[in-house]
C-alpha cells in the first residue's frame, strides 16, 4: 500500500519535475515581491538548486552545476510536501495568496459528493439489473437490461452529458425554463429549483449533507437537483459494467449445485436468489469495486468540466494547463490514496462475505 | 401399465410414477431421457433405483421433486404423491410439496452446500420460511428434547404456551429454529452440534457434510426422501455409517426412501425393493432378495455378473457387451436389444411392457411374455 | 485424429448455433466489421486532406430537410445538401466523420495491440517464473491501477505535448496493467492443470510448455477483453480530445469534432450529436462482439 503511493509519487514527480524546466518546481512557492536573490535562496531551500549556484539566471536556464540531481530533488520535495507545504495555488481566477492545500480541500468535497452519488446510483441500478438479467436469461427483461448495460458501457460519457443537457435543459421545459439545471453544484434557475435557498454552514463540505445538518431544506433540494444529471452521467458506464459482471456471475452461480439444493428445500425462489445466489454472485462485483471507484474518480474530471462542477477534477485540467504541478501531484496522490484504501475495504468486505478467505 | 393393476397393497403406496416420458432439448437434438417410467414407493420402505450413469435415475428423482432443468420437456405421465398429481400442480404447490413432503439429498456434499452460509442457517431457514407450517413440529421436537435435559424445565412452560397460542413472533421463532436446527444436527450424530451450527461447509469433512445435508432433509419430516448417490463420494467406512443413519432416521420419521445408486452392494445392504433402470426405462422391479437370487431381465443378469465377489472365483470378469446407447437416437423397440444376448426379432420392433412375471416381481422383457 | 476433427466440427457447429440464436451478437459482428472496412476504404470515399479546407461562409449550416431540429434561425446555406450539416469551420460533417473513423480506429487498435502484447509477455513470464519477478511485475501494475487512467493521461499530454503518438502512448500507459493481471491469473490457473504435469513428465521443455501449450490455452479471455477494449479505448481517447487535449481543433477525430460542436450545442446540436453517435455505434459494436465471443467460447456458460 505504502509502496504503491511511493511508486506513484516517483512517477508523477518524474513527469512533472524531470521533464519540465526547473522554474516550474519553484512557481508554487514564489510570492509577488520576490527578487531574483530571494528566488535563488528559495530554490536552494527547496533543494532544487545546488548551494554552488551563483545566480537565479543560471538556475532558470537549467545550467547543470545549478540543478541538484533528480533523486535529491525528490527527497527534499517529499520532505516539503509531507510537512504539509504544498505552496500557493497557480490556478487562474483564484487569488494567488491561497494555498494549494486550501484550494484542494475546498473543492474536494464537491468531487466526493459527485463520486459518492454516482457510486450509489451504480449499486442501486447495476446490481438489480444484473440479477433481473440473469434470472430471465434470454427473455425480454434480459434483452432490455443487456441493451441498457451494453449501451451504458459503450456510450461516450461526454456525449451522454451533452445529450442530457440538450433534452432536460432545452427540449423539456416548463414555462420557458428547462426542467433541470445545465451546470453548477447548486441549482437555482430551473423549472423545479428553488430560486433563493439561502446559505448553510459547513460541517462536512458536502452540500447535500451540510444543508440537511443546517436544516435548510431548500438548499438541500437545490443541491440534490443539481446532482442528478452529473451523477447519472458519471455513473452510466459503471452501471453498464456492474450489470454485466453481476449478470454473468449470477448466471454462473445459478447453475451451481447448491442452488439446486436450496431449491430442493422448498424455500421461496426469492430467498434462493437473494440469500443463496446473490451472496456468491456478488463476490466478483465486490472485487471490481476498487476499479469502479478509480473509474468514477477519473471520469469525474470530464463530467466536472462539462457540468461546471466546482470540484477538483475541473480544476485539475486548468492546473495541467498552467503547470500547477503541486495541485496535480496532490490530486493524483489523494486519489490514489482513496483507491488504495477502497481496495483495502474491499478486501475486508470480501472476507466478511466469503468465509473461505478468512482462514 | 400392469404395475397399476399389480398385487401391491394400494393403501400403502405413497408415491406412484406412471408412464413418465421426458426429453431434454439440446443443440444436438432432443435427448429422450425417460421413456415411460413406471414406479411406486410403499410407505416406510427403501426402494433402490439402480442403473448405469446416464440411465435417467437422477432425472427421475429431479422430476419427482419438480426440479428439472429449463430445457426439460415432459411429454406424458403422472407423478402421484398420495393421490395428488404433481405434474399437474402449480409451481407454488410443488414448492410447498418440497418444503414438507419430498426431500432430496444429493451426491456431492461439497458442491451442494452453499459455501458462504453457515451450516446451521441452511437448516433453520427451512423451518423459518413457513412459520405456520413448522410451528407445531418444531415445538414438539424441542419439548421432546427438553424433557431429557435438566435446564429444559423453564423453557417447557414457554414452549407449551407458544404451542397453545399457535402464534409466535418472527424473532422468537428464529431462536426456536436455531435450537431446532441444532437438534437436527444432533440427530444426524454430528459431534458438538452447537459449534457445527455456525461452521461453514468448507470446515467440515465429507461425511459430516453429508450428515448436514441429511439433517436438512430430516428437518422437514418428509414423506419421501430421494437420496441421489449419497454415498458415492464418501469413504467406505463413512458410507456404512451414513446408510445406517439413513435407515434409523427413516424409521423415526416414518418416511419412505428412494435410494438412487449404481452400487449393488449398497442396494443389498439397505434396500427393501429394487428397481433396475436402463436407458430411460425401468426394466425390472422386485424385492431385493429376488433380484439377487433370481434376476429375470438380461440386463439385470449382466449387471449382477459384472460384480466382483470374493466368494465366487471367476476366470474372467464378465461385462455387458456394447455400450450405453445415444439417447438422441435411441434403438427402436426394447432399448437394450442391441446389447442383449437373447434378443430376437420382436425386440427391435416393439417395446416390452412391465409385466408381473411372478408375484411382486416385474420385468419388461419379451422372454417372459 | 478423426475424433479431434469431429469435435472441432462440433465446436464450430455449436458456435454457429449460438451466434444464430443471438441476433444481438450478430449485429455486433456486423457493426465491428463495418467499422473496420470503413476505416480501410475511407481514403477512397472521401479525400483525406479535405479537413484542411474551411469555408466560414458555410459554417453551422443545416439544409437537410429530413430532420427539423425545432430550433429557430437554423442557417440554411443552400447549394448541395449536407446530410449531417456542416461544422463550425464550414466543413461537411458527414465527410469529416468518415475521415475521422480511421484515425480513432487506428489509435484504438494500436493501444489494444500493444497492451495485449505487453500483457501476454509480462503476465505469462511473471506467472510462470513466480518469485521475485512475479512480485515485482505485480507491484508495478498495482501502482498504475491505483491512479485513474484519464488523470495520468492528462498530465502526460500536457507535459509531453499534444500529439497523436503521445495521446496513444498516454492511453497505453494506463491500459497495459489490466492485461498483465489478466494474463498472469490465466497462466497461474493454467499451469496447475494436470496436462502441464503430464507434459513435464514426458520431458517437454519449459519454454515449449509455456509457448506451445499454456499461452495458447490462456489467450481466449485476453481476446475477449481486447475486443471489448477496442470500444473502451475509443471512448477514452475521444473523452481526452473532447476536453481539449487534441493536437488541433481542426483535427478530424470524433472527440475533437464533438468538442468543437459542444459550444454550439443549443444552436447547432448536430455538431455534437453525430460524432458522438458514431463513437457510440462503433464502441457498441465491439462490445456486443466481445460479449458474444465470450458467450460462445466460455465453456462455463454452455448448456
Amino acid at each position: 500500500m505504502v509502496f504503491v503511493l511511493f511508486g506513484l509519487s516517483i512517477i508523477v514527480f518524474y513527469l512533472t519535475r524531470g521533464l519540465l524546466p526547473p522554474n516550474t518546481a519553484l512557481a508554487p512557492y514564489i510570492t509577488p515581491r520576490m527578487d531574483d536573490a530571494a528566488k535563488l535562496s528559495l530554490a536552494k531551500g527547496l533543494g532544487v538548486a545546488t548551494s554552488a549556484c551563483q545566480s537565479f539566471e543560471d538556475f532558470s536556464m537549467g545550467k547543470s552545476y545549478c540543478i541538484t540531481p533528480l533523486w535529491n530533488q525528490y527527497l527534499s520535495w517529499l520532505l516539503t510536501v509531507l510537512s504539509g507545504n504544498w505552496g500557493y495555488t497557480l490556478l487562474p481566477g483564484i487569488s494567488g495568496s491561497q494555498t494549494t492545500w486550501d484550494v484542494f480541500a475546498g473543492r474536494f468535497p464537491f468531487t466526493a459528493e459527485l463520486a459518492i452519488a454516482a457510486s450509489i446510483l451504480t449499486i442501486a441500478i447495476g446490481i438489480p439489473l444484473g440479477i433481473i438479467s440473469a434470472t430471465h436469461n434470454n427473455k425480454l427483461p434480459d434483452h432490455l437490461s443487456r441493451i441498457v448495460s451494453l449501451g451504458g458501457y459503450s456510450i461516450p460519457q461526454f456525449w451522454f452529458a451533452v445529450m442530457l443537457q440538450l433534452i432536460f435543459v432545452i427540449y423539456v421545459n416548463v414555462n420557458g425554463q428547462g426542467l433541470l439545471p445545465a451546470n453548477g453544484a447548486l441549482a437555482t434557475s430551473c423549472a423545479i429549483c428553488i430560486p433563493n435557498p439561502g446559505t448553510i454552514s459547513t460541517f462536512t463540505g458536502l452540500p447535500v449533507i451540510d444543508s440537511l445538518l443546517s436544516g435548510n431544506i431548500s438548499y438541500f433540494w437545490d443541491s440534490l437537483i443539481a446532482l442528478i444529471l452529473p451523477s447519472l452521467t458519471l455513473a452510466i458506464t459503471s452501471i453498464g459494467a456492474l450489470t454485466r459482471i453481476v449478470r454473468s456471475s449470477m448466471m454462473e452461480v445459478l447453475r451451481q449445485d447448491y442452488i439446486l439444493l436450496a431449491r430442493s428445500k422448498g424455500i421461496k425462489e426469492r430467498v434462493v436468489i437473494y440469500r443463496h445466489a446473490l451472496r456468491n454472485a456478488i463476490l466478483p462485483a465486490i472485487t471490481v469495486s476498487g476499479l469502479i471507484i478509480a473509474f468514477l474518480l477519473g471520469g469525474a474530471v470530464i463530467i466536472e468540466i462539462i457540468f461546471s462542477w466546482p470540484g477538483v477534477g475541473q480544476a485539475s485540467l486548468s492546473a495541467a494547463y498552467v503547470l500547477d504541478i503541486n495541485f496535480l501531484e496532490l490530486y493524483v496522490l489523494v486519489t490514489a490514496l482513496i483507491i488504495v484504501v477502497a481496495n483495502l475495504v474491499v478486501d475486508i468486505i470480501y472476507a466478511k462475505i466469503d468465509p473461505r478467505i478468512r482462514y | 401399465m400392469s404395475l397399476t393393476q399389480g398385487s401391491e397393497d394400494r393403501n400403502r403406496v405413497v408415491l406412484r410414477v406412471s408412464n413418465l416420458k421426458l426429453n431434454f432439448h439440446t443443440y444436438g437434438g432432443d435427448v429422450k431421457v425417460l421413456d415411460g417410467i413406471e414406479l411406486y414407493v410403499r410407505k416406510g420402505e427403501i426402494l433402490g433405483l439402480v442403473g448405469e450413469s446416464g440411465c435417467g435415475k437422477s432425472v427421475t428423482a429431479l422430476a419427482i421433486a419438480g426440479l428439472l432443468p429449463q430445457n426439460a420437456e415432459i411429454l406424458s405421465g403422472e407423478i402421484l404423491l398420495e393421490g395428488k398429481n404433481l405434474l399437474a400442480a402449480k409451481k407454488e404447490e410443488i414448492r410447498k410439496a418440497r418444503l414438507s413432503e419430498i426431500a432430496m439429498v444429493f451426491q456431492d456434499p461439497m458442491t451442494y452446500l452453499n459455501p458462504v452460509i453457515p451450516i446451521g442457517k441452511q437448516i433453520s431457514e427451512i423451518v423459518e420460511s413457513d412459520r405456520q407450517l413448522f410451528l407445531k413440529p418444531v415445538i414438539e421436537e424441542l419439548l421432546n428434547e427438553s424433557s431429557t435435559s435438566r435446564a429444559g424445565y423453564v423453557e417447557r412452560k414457554k414452549l407449551e404456551r407458544i404451542l397453545k397460542d399457535g402464534n409466535v413472533s418472527k424473532r422468537e421463532f428464529g431462536k426456536l429454529a436455531k435450537l431446532y436446527a441444532i437438534s437436527m444436527l444432533r440427530k444426524v450424530r454430528l459431534p458438538d452440534p452447537e459449534r457445527v451450527y455456525s461452521m461453514y461447509p468448507f470446515e467440515l469433512s465429507g461425511g459430516m457434510r453429508q450428515r448436514a445435508m441429511i439433517a436438512m432433509a430430516l428437518a422437514r419430516k418428509p414423506k419421501i426422501l430421494l437420496a441421489d448417490e449419497i454415498t458415492t463420494a464418501l469413504d467406505v467406512t463413512v458410507q456404512a455409517q451414513i446408510l445406517k443413519l439413513l435407515r434409523e432416521l427413516k424409521d423415526q420419521i416414518d418416511a419412505s426412501i428412494v435410494l438412487i445408486t449404481h452400487d449393488l452392494a449398497v442396494v443389498a445392504e439397505v434396500c427393501d425393493r429394487v428397481a433396475v433402470m436402463y436407458a430411460g426405462n425401468i426394466v425390472e422391479v422386485a424385492d431385493v432378495e429376488r433380484i439377487f437370487s433370481n434376476p429375470l431381465h438380461p440386463y439385470t443378469k449382466g449387471l449382477l455378473e459384472s460384480i466382483i465377489r470374493p466368494d465366487v472365483v471367476k476366470d474372467e470378469l464378465k461385462s455387458i457387451r456394447g455400450s450405453v446407447p445415444n439417447l438422441i437416437n435411441p434403438p427402436p423397440g426394447c432399448r437394450f436389444h442391441p446389447r442383449c444376448p437373447f434378443a430376437f426379432g420382436r425386440c427391435s420392433i416393439e417395446k416390452p411392457n412391465l409385466i408381473e412375471a411372478e408375484p411382486n416381481h416385474y420385468v419388461s422383457c419379451f422372454l417372459y411374455g | 485424429m478423426n475424433q479431434a476433427q469431429s469435435s472441432r466440427f462440433q465446436e464450430a457447429r455449436y458456435a454457429f448455433y449460438l451466434f444464430r440464436r443471438n441476433p444481438v451478437v450478430l449485429a455486433g459482428a456486423i457493426i465491428s466489421m463495418a467499422a473496420l472496412i470503413l476505416s480501410i476504404l475511407s481514403p477512397y470515399i472521401v479525400n483525406p486532406s479535405l479537413w484542411r479546407i474551411t469555408d466560414l461562409t458555410k459554417r453551422l449550416c443545416w439544409n437537410n430537410h429530413m430532420i427539423n431540429w425545432g430550433i429557430r434561425n437554423v442557417f440554411d446555406c443552400g447549394g448541395s445538401t449536407y446530410i449531417l450539416g456542416t461544422d463550425s469551420y464550414g466543413r461537411d460533417l458527414l465527410k469529416m466523420i468518415i475521415i475521422a473513423i480511421p484515425l480513432d480506429m487506428q489509435i484504438s487498435l494500436e493501444v489494444v495491440f500493444s497492451a495485449v502484447l505487453i500483457g501476454v509477455v509480462f503476465g505469462s513470464v511473471a506467472a510462470y517464473a513466480g518469485g521475485i519477478i512475479d512480485e515485482f511485475v505485480l507491484r508495478i501494475t498495482d501502482i498504475f491501477l491505483a491512479v485513474p487512467g484519464i488523470l495520468l493521461a492528462i498530465v502526460m499530454m500536457v507535459i509531453l505535448g499534444r500529439t497523436i503518438p503521445i495521446l496513444t502512448f498516454a492511453v497505453l500507459v494506463t491500459w497495459w496493467p489490466t492485461y498483465v493481471r489478466l494474463m498472469r491469473s490465466q497462466v497461474l490457473s493454467e499451469k496447475e492443470k494436470p496436462y502441464v504435469e503430464s507434459l513435464k513428465a514426458i520431458g517437454a521443455g519449459r519454454f515449449r510448455i509455456l509457448f506451445r501449450h499454456i499461452i495458447p490455452n490462456s489467450i481466449y479471455p485476453i481476446i475477449v477483453q481486447a475486443t471489448l477494449d477496442i470500444g473502451s479505448v475509443i471512448l477514452t481517447v475521444s473523452a481526452l480530445t473532447f476536453i481539449g487535449l487534441t493536437p488541433s481543433p481542426l483535427l478530424p477525430e470524433l472527440g475533437t469534432l464533438a468538442s468543437s460542436g459542444a459550444q454550439y450545442v443549443f444552436t447547432a446540436p448536430w455538431l455534437t450529436i453525430f460524432p458522438g453517435l458514431a463513437i457510440l455505434i462503433i464502441s457498441l459494436g465491439f462490445n456486443l462482439l466481445g460479449d458474444g465471443i465470450r458467450d460462445v467460447f466460455d465453456p462455463r456458460l454452455r448448456r
